[in-house]
C-alpha cells in the first residue's frame, strides 16, 4: 500500500519543485527589476536552493518525520494529518493577526505603519507558528 | 484507540521499520499506532489486518473509550 504521491525531479514532490521555482523566479525578478533589491533577490535565490535541498534531504536521507513534514514531503497518512493540523494553526493565527491589524488600523487613525515593516514580521510569526504547531501535532499524533 | 499491533508485531519478530515498510507507512506511524496516539485510516487498518491475517476488530479495540 504505497501512500507516496507522484514525485518530481530527483524524487522531490511537485509541490516543492513549484515552490523552489517560484522562489527562484521571484529572486531573479527582484534582483533585476528592483532598484534596491539585489541583495534581497540573491537571498530569495539562495532560499530556493536551500528549500529544494532540504526537501531532497528529507526524502532521501532523513528518518525524521518532523523533517519530512516541515519539508512538505509526507511519507504517509499520519504525516499528512499532522501537516493539516499545523497548517490549520497557521490559518487561525493568520486570521487573528489580520483582524488585529484591521482593528489597530481603525483605532489608530493616524498610525502610519508601512507594509515593509509589517510583512517580514508576519512571515516570521507565521513560520514560527507553523514549526511549533507541526512539532506539537507530531508529538500528539 | 487501543490495539494489538505491538503484540502482533513482536510475535512476528518484526521491527517497527519492517512492519511499516510492509504496509506502506513510516516507522513513526507504527510507533504512534502502538502507543494509541494515532487512529489509522480504514485503508491502513485493513492493510494491517491483511498482513497479520486477522480481522480489523481483532487488532483494534474500536469500542474502547
Amino acid at each position: 500500500m504505497s501512500t507516496h504521491p507522484k514525485r518530481g525531479p530527483l524524487g522531490v514532490s511537485w509541490l516543492n519543485v513549484v515552490f523552489a521555482a517560484a522562489l527562484l523566479i521571484a529572486g531573479v525578478l527582484v534582483a533585476v527589476l528592483s532598484a534596491r533589491g539585489l541583495a534581497f533577490g540573491l537571498v530569495l535565490c539562495a532560499l530556493a536552493v536551500i528549500q529544494f535541498g532540504a526537501a531532497w534531504w528529507a526524502v532521501h536521507r532523513s528518518d525524521n518525520d518532523l523533517a519530512r513534514i516541515n519539508a512538505l514531503e509526507y511519507a504517509d497518512e499520519r504525516e499528512r494529518q499532522v501537516a493539516r493540523a499545523g497548517l490549520a494553526a497557521v490559518g487561525a493565527v493568520a486570521l487573528i493577526g489580520s483582524l488585529a491589524l484591521v482593528v489597530v488600523g481603525f483605532v489608530l487613525d493616524d498610525a502610519r505603519v508601512p507594509l515593509e515593516a509589517i510583512a517580514p514580521w508576519s512571515v516570521l510569526v507565521l513560520y514560527g507558528t507553523w514549526g511549533i504547531a507541526n512539532w506539537v501535532a507530531a508529538k500528539r499524533m | 484507540m487501543e490495539s494489538r499491533v505491538k503484540e502482533l508485531r513482536q510475535d512476528a519478530g518484526l521491527s517497527q521499520e519492517a512492519l511499516g515498510r510492509a504496509v506502506g507507512v513510516s516507522r513513526q506511524t507504527i510507533n504512534s499506532l502502538e502507543k494509541g496516539r494515532y487512529d489509522p485510516s480504514l485503508r491502513l487498518a485493513v492493510a494491517l489486518a491483511r498482513h497479520f491475517r486477522l480481522s480489523v476488530e481483532e487488532i483494534f479495540d474500536v469500542d474502547a473509550p
